[in-house]
């Protein structure tokens, strides 16, 4: 993937970052921005420009998952200054261990600190002569921090912990113009990209059913025809909870007539149930193009490959876009997140042609929040069918 | 003492605050007073504004200054002073936000331009831009602009959409082309996209509802029809369906009257094709990062057989996505010696003869697919390939739309073609020829069962060759069928560098997959994809 934006490309904040940043005295630096705005863009230019003017320093790019150590090693790659030297990537749990055991650099360059805990900043800024983090502290969706059993640190926290500098990135550039309008709702400091009326826009559908069982299946009807009509295109269905996707797959299955995958009624699954890989295999052998993808298990490769729908959870579509997505059941409460506005701004953002939600009875609030101006229709909308048919 | 305006960069101001002197390029100075300036007609003013601002992508970048005309001085060109400024007037109300958080509290900032004012100085200098991309694209491809009055009507249907104005049904079918910008998915891919898309734009012209299209004669038409349409080029499918639907009265009548109100009752000519090349073009260079050398087949083969809907369906690109949008492309084909290699943009494109099955029955679904062939024959074998194996014009492909987008599928005849006659006979020089029935193309026509059969061999996996320079992107399709997306990036990158099929060596193969980023891990060992892609060598 060409991930690497040569600086003609980049937008004027970003040039103006990087350009502020070449004078590092060793304060800390936060590039701060909503998803999309090129915050990791700009955290590797200054990267590269760091290593230029301190050619022999020990630097280290530190990120959350092992999905991020991929893309951001390939962004580094492709960075002719740095002429083929390699830049360890690490997790962060890779870089706590090493600073836990004394370990310094010169320089850490350390990207989504909206999932970083408190503990993990004091260790790096201490680890290091210079510390530049990139993110949103209003982004984080997890509340608390895998292995170190600590929520990540709140911005009030990322301040106090470093007294940085902050660089905002203001102007968001992947989104669309409908999708960019409806997270302006709650967002209200979005600010979008100059007009540009040459890229697709997306499509936001809203349907209310009064039933669980009509919703899935008014929704599914629609994933699978999409999947028919558009083969060159990845979709997924996106669900808050992962037991909510055992739900939808069962209903799925018996609306093909195919043998049911759970065990125990909802929400009361037993353990194999929640086997993934196998409910994947049953998928598979009962013909049915769904595959669950995340923690480990499918991918998004072989849904591609196999022409199949993904299911996954809010949480690990993050950091993807698929060109169709279902959101169904936006009736659940959120209330279990942490951060809810950040978690919907995730899964309304992941579609990059057609968004359809869905939802039984009754929009959850959050939702309602920034899909308080899109048109809800009933699933069993007859449309004008008096109209004469012109064509 | 007079001010003056004068319009200054941000990093001017602030190298200015810190050297207290910058020079400016005198084009810059507005000789009015910012008094005398707001006396002026908005026209008058768009004007000496066009001329003074330099190209900024935010409003925060550039503003105006009132300038004490007593402190200017001249050192090759013209010199300010911090003492001299007396007042500084954002562009616009966002501009003032953006540079409040930047600039000195203490500093004097006015009102910014008025709106109104400033709105109409955007689209003016939007349309400027966008302008020189239309003609960029038609003069890389080598055809003439679009008259003037329609240039003048896609402005104007332009507008809308840069001023958020949903055109209504007295606005021209050009306004509602752009402001139907989504695909719905009800939709399927491939031309049947295109076309329908075309006719979304009929329905919005007649106030109706987008979806309803799907009641429509022509878009049962068009579904019954999908894989036919689909497996050929966009102007071969147009054609079809104009054929097609020619045979039946009902059809012919929907079918005309979608023409008719695409065409604004005659105002524009050829509007179906124009419409559908236009949204079929500009998902395909959308999709593959604004690259417009992408569709050159499709592009050519409508030069071929109009020139003046491909001019405008350049045009319209062009000024759809704007320079800003497609330089870098443009660039990549321009002859300066900045770039360390050249690409030539290989503009040579003939006709290929269409054998159809003949259309018995109008109303069957089970199309045969038609087999395209080039009009590039062997003068001499009736045997020969019907197709230059490997040569250098990108003569030899049967290509279709379908899942045209991410999956561009190639059907390549010759490489099958060639890999099994060249065992059997060298290969000779070919003769175009411009008669479809000049007596010598029978022979090969006859062939046509044999074509057919090794089309469908394409897609086996057991296409090989010794030679390892005989590789062909049908072959890489082949290894990498399971790879999809991975397919689609090695292809472009293939040929985005211009290479030839007949010239992919495992080194450019190397360097496009380096280019990637798809060559090796962290770690140093390949990539699951570089693996596979490299195993076309072995």
């Amino acid at each position: 993937m060409q991930w690497m934006i040569e600086e003609a490309r980049l937008g004027p904040e970003q040039r103006e970052i990087i350009e502020e940043m070449n004078d590092l005295n060793g304060k800390p630096v936060w590039i701060q921005g909503h998803a999309g705005s090129g915050k990791s863009i700009v955290l590797l230019h200054a990267l590269t420009d760091y290593i230029i003017r301190n050619p022999n320093a020990k630097i280290v790019v530190v990120v959350f998952t092992h999905a991020l150590i991929d893309l951001l090693s390939s962004g580094l790659r492709q960075i002719p200054a740095l002429k083929g030297r390699t830049i360890p990537v690490i997790t962060i749990y890779d870089i706590n261990g090493r600073l836990y055991r004394t370990e310094r650099f010169d320089a850490i360059f350390c990207d989504e600190i909206q999932d970083i805990p408190t503990v993990l900043l004091e260790r790096m800024k201490k680890g290091c002569n210079q510390l530049i983090i990139a993110g949103d502290a209003a982004q984080s969706i997890y509340s608390s921090v895998p292995n170190f059993n600590e929520r990540p640190a709140t911005k009030k926290e990322i301040i106090q912990e470093l007294n940085p500098e902050v660089k905002n990135t203001t102007t968001i550039y992947r989104l669309t113009r409908t999708l960019i309008s409806v997270l302006k709702n709650v967002y209200t400091d979005l600010f979008a990209d100059m007009v540009h009326i040459g890229r697709e826009d997306s499509e936001i559908r809203l349907f209310k059913a009064d039933s669980y069982q009509k919703e899935i299946e008014f929704s599914w009807k629609e994933s699978k025809q999409i999947n028919i009509d558009r083969p060159g295109e990845v979709n997924a269905v996106l669900f808050f909870k992962r037991i909510d996707i055992i739900k939808y797959v069962d209903t799925v299955l018996a609306l093909e007539g195919k043998k049911k995958w759970s065990k125990g009624t909802y929400p009361d699954y037993d353990t194999e149930s929640r086997i993934f890989e196998a409910m994947n295999k049953h998928l598979n052998n009962q013909g049915v193009p769904l595959m669950y993808v995340g923690s480990d298990v499918g991918s998004l490769e072989q849904a591609d490959s196999e022409n199949k729908i993904v299911i996954m959870t809010y949480h690990s579509s993050k950091g993807l876009d698929f060109d169709a997505v279902a959101l169904p059941n936006i009736q659940t409460d959120l209330g279990a997140s942490d951060n809810e506005n950040a978690l919907i701004l995730v899964a309304l953002s992941r579609a990059k042609r057609d968004l359809f939600i869905t939802f039984t009875n009754v929009m959850y609030s959050g939702y309602n929040r920034f899909l308080k101006s899109t048109p809800v229709k009933e699933i069993n909308d007859s449309k004008n069918d008096n109209d004469d048919v012109v064509f | 003492m007079k001010n003056i305006i004068i319009i200054l960069q941000r990093t001017e101001l602030n190298y200015l605050i810190k050297y207290d002197s910058t020079r400016i390029a005198s084009d810059r100075i507005i000789n009015f007073s910012y008094e005398e300036f707001m006396q002026l007609t908005d026209k008058q003013k768009i004007t000496l504004l066009q001329n003074s601002l330099p190209i900024y992508e935010q409003e925060h970048e550039v503003f105006l200054i009132e300038y004490n005309t007593n402190s200017i001085g001249y050192d090759n060109g013209p010199i300010l002073e911090f003492k001299g400024i007396s007042s500084l007037i954002p562009l616009s109300e966002i501009g003032a936000k953006l540079l409040s958080s930047k600039l000195n509290t203490d500093f004097n900032v006015l009102e910014p331009l008025d709106p109104k004012l400033y709105k109409s100085f955007i689209n003016n200098r939007s349309h400027l831009l966008r302008y020189k991309a239309g003609k960029q694209l038609c003069s890389l491809y080598q055809v003439s602009n679009p008259k003037e009055e329609f240039i003048t009507d896609f402005k104007t249907a332009t507008l809308f959409q840069l001023n958020e104005v949903i055109p209504n049904g007295n606005d021209s079918t050009l306004a509602h082309l752009i402001d139907f910008n989504i695909t719905p998915s009800f939709i399927p891919e491939g031309n049947v996209e295109a076309v329908i898309k075309a006719a979304c734009v009929g329905m919005k012209k007649l106030n109706k509802e987008v979806d309803q299209i799907t009641r429509s004669t022509f878009y049962s038409f068009v579904i019954k029809e999908k894989s036919a349409i689909n497996s050929k080029t966009l102007y071969k499918a147009i054609q079809y369906i104009e054929d097609k639907t020619d045979l039946d009265n009902e059809e012919k009548t929907r079918f005309n009257k979608l023409k008719n109100t695409l065409s604004d009752d005659g105002k524009y000519a050829n509007a179906f094709l124009l419409f559908s090349y236009f949204y079929f073009l500009k998902k395909q260079i959308e999709k593959n990062g604004y690259d417009i050398s992408i569709a050159k087949d499709d592009i050519l083969e409508l030069k071929h057989y109009d020139s003046v809907v491909a001019s405008k369906v350049l045009f319209m690109l062009g000024y759809t996505f704007s320079i800003q949008t497609i330089s870098k492309s443009i660039q990549s084909f321009s002859k300066s010696t900045l770039l360390k290699a050249q690409k030539n943009l290989d503009l040579d494109w003939s006709p290929k003869e269409i054998v159809e099955p003949k259309l018995e029955n109008k109303n069957s679904n089970q199309e045969e697919k038609p087999v395209e062939i080039d009009l590039t024959v062997n003068t001499k074998q009736d045997n020969k390939p019907l197709i230059t194996p490997q040569n250098s014009k990108g003569k030899t492909k049967l290509k279709t739309n379908e899942g045209s987008i991410k999956d561009k599928r190639e059907f390549n005849l010759d490489a099958s073609l060639s890999k099994n006659l060249e065992e059997e006979e060298e290969e000779e020089e070919k003769t175009p020829i411009e008669n479809k029935n000049n007596e010598e193309v029978s022979p090969s026509i006859g062939k046509i069962n044999d074509i057919r059969k090794q089309e469908a061999d394409l897609f086996s996996d057991n296409i090989k060759t010794d030679n390892k320079s005989l590789f062909t992107f049908q072959e890489f399709e082949n290894i990498l069928k399971k790879r999809k997306s991975f397919l689609s990036k090695i292809l472009n990158a293939l040929k985005a560098i211009g290479i030839q099929e007949s010239e992919i060596t495992e080194e450019i193969l190397i360097k496009c997959l380096k280019d990637l980023d798809e060559y090796k891990k962290q770690n140093g060992s390949l990539k699951v994809a570089a693996e596979e892609a490299l195993k076309i060598f072995k």
